[in-house]
């Protein structure tokens, strides 16, 4: 699909870090030291399990790699996880996201008709 | 145009474009809440909004933050005990909320031992290194509330309490429909919320007030494929719970952490800013955790603070712009006594509140 955020794994998390985590904005040398993704209240990054120690996991957000909580899920290395406040809340699964893509398909079919 | 906008224009204007045509073309006018600062923020920044408006759709934010929904009692709670000596830890978010008089980054500045956690486990850690009492206050929907859950489950240390703030949507969804005071025809549900209770919890609402309802993501193309898919239901006459975020959210939810909720806390009525008692809108602990839990461990500090009533802060309208009524410039404190380095009322205090983002996107005035 043409639209990366929306159809696959590969999210550009380097623009999503950018817009949305404000630490690093106001200042990037405290977000260096904090142990998590610090977000706004309700916020979750998504990231890629690298390794696993019991109900921590080192999580891979674009090349950034933060200790989480994963208790709340069942996950193994390499699963795609949403992280927020610390903790994983969900795993982050593209083959699932098939309501959507049904929509945009008629969205993108709709436009290739003569313009 | 702002460069967020231009970054987003050059990103995805085609695509962007074409869902935006799709709504025009459907041609309803229509008023949709939202209850998601984060929806909220992505709507502004980008300028959707206003490319919506055109389109025929009034976008309105409900009670979106946990954080703005925090009341002053609970903040005068958590200062209280601070002032008897208790550590607190909060999320940054909550510092510079207000109480009554003063916000926890006062009774910091006062001497009182208050600090800053991004997970509750930093909170725990905290406790594990000292014998005396520490306390997490537990905001947060939802999204929030299993990490709460899963901390003091797992076990946590003798001398760690949760004083919880922590609310639950879908019955606040129903107040406000209950309500009236709003015209609307259509709900965005909070994708990080809906990622833990997943989609059932809405289709009581649409059955009950024949409302559609999509749950979205937070990127600009999800918010204007959730605005697409709630046009696309009124004009085909549905009023359903559709799934526009379904990368993350399941039909089900995490049922791991709706176990985790469940065996920790039960369902009480409870106040949000703005608004009067929702039933069974609140959360707090269950008997089996009451150790843990400050109000009844520290109800002898608390004591003095129950049946007092919190005045709002003189013409903050935060009230109102909570419940979607007013618009934050509307209010004549916005911009001039009220910014965000001198927040009068905690929508102009978190990154997620309404005027607060206003402030940054759309300036003064
Ligand atoms: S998803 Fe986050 S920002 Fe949105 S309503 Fe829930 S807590 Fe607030
Ligand atoms: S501008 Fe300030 S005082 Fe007015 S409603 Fe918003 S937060 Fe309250």
């Amino acid at each position: 699909m043409c639209y990366p955020n929306i159809n696959v794994l590969e999210i550009d998390l380097e623009s999503y870090l950018t817009d949305h985590l404000y630490l690093i904005e106001k200042n990037p040398t405290t977000f260096k030291s904090v142990p998590y993704l610090v977000t706004t209240m309700c916020l979750a990054v998504p990231g890629k399990i690298l390794e696993i120690d019991g109900d921590n996991a080192k999580v891979d957000f674009g090349g950034i790699n933060r200790k989480a909580n994963i208790s709340l899920v069942d996950v193994s290395v390499g699963d795609y996880i949403i992280v927020h406040a610390g903790y994983a809340i969900q795993i982050l699964s593209p083959e699932e996201a098939k309501e959507t893509m049904d929509v945009w398909n008629e969205i993108l079919e709709a436009q290739k008709g003569p313009n | 145009m702002n460069n967020d906008l231009k970054q987003f224009k050059l990103r995805d204007e085609k695509i962007a474009e074409k869902v935006t045509k799709k709504i025009r073309e459907a041609n309803v006018q229509m008023n949709v809440m939202h209850v998601c600062g984060t929806h909220q923020d992505t709507l502004v920044r980008y300028g959707l909004e206003e490319m919506l408006k055109e389109a025929g759709i009034n976008i309105i934010q409900g009670p979106g933050c946990p954080v703005c929904v925090t009341t002053p009692r609970e903040v005068e709670e958590m200062i209280k005990l601070a002032e008897n000596g208790v550590t607190i830890t909060a999320f940054g978010d909550m510092m510079k909320v207000p109480g009554e008089k003063k916000s926890l980054m006062h009774a910091k500045q006062e001497g009182a031992d208050v600090r800053v956690v991004y997970s509750i486990d930093d909170a725990v850690e905290i406790a594990i290194k000292t014998d005396d009492p520490v306390v997490f206050m537990s905001v947060g929907f939802e999204t929030t509330t299993p990490s709460t859950a899963s901390a003091i489950s797992r076990g946590a240390p003798d001398n760690f309490y949760i004083l919880s703030c922590n609310r639950v949507i879908p019955p606040a969804l129903d107040a406000i429909l209950k309500m009236g005071e709003l015209n609307l025809d259509g709900l965005i549900e909070p994708g990080h919320v809906s990622a833990i209770i997943g989609t059932k919890p809405y289709e009581p609402l649409s059955e009950r007030y024949n409302i559609p309802q999509v749950v979205a993501g937070f990127e600009p193309l999800d918010l204007l494929m959730g605005v697409y898919m709630l046009v696309r239901q009124v004009k085909e006459g549905r009023a359903e719970v559709e799934n526009e975020y379904d990368r993350v959210v399941k039909t089900e939810g995490n049922l791991k952490a709706q176990m985790m909720i469940e065996d920790v806390f039960q369902p009480i009525d409870t106040d949000w800013r703005g608004f009067p008692v929702i039933p069974d809108s609140g959360l707090k602990p269950r008997e089996k955790y009451r150790e843990h839990d400050a109000r009844v461990v520290f109800s002898d500090m608390l004591d003095e603070l129950k049946g007092k009533k919190f005045e709002e802060r003189e013409n903050c309208l935060c009230g109102e712009v909570l419940r979607g009524i007013t618009e934050p410039n509307e209010c004549e404190l916005f911009g001039k006594a009220c910014t965000p380095s001198s927040p009068i009322g905690p929508c102009m205090v978190s990154r997620e509140g309404s005027c607060n983002i206003a402030y940054r996107y759309r300036g003064v005035g």
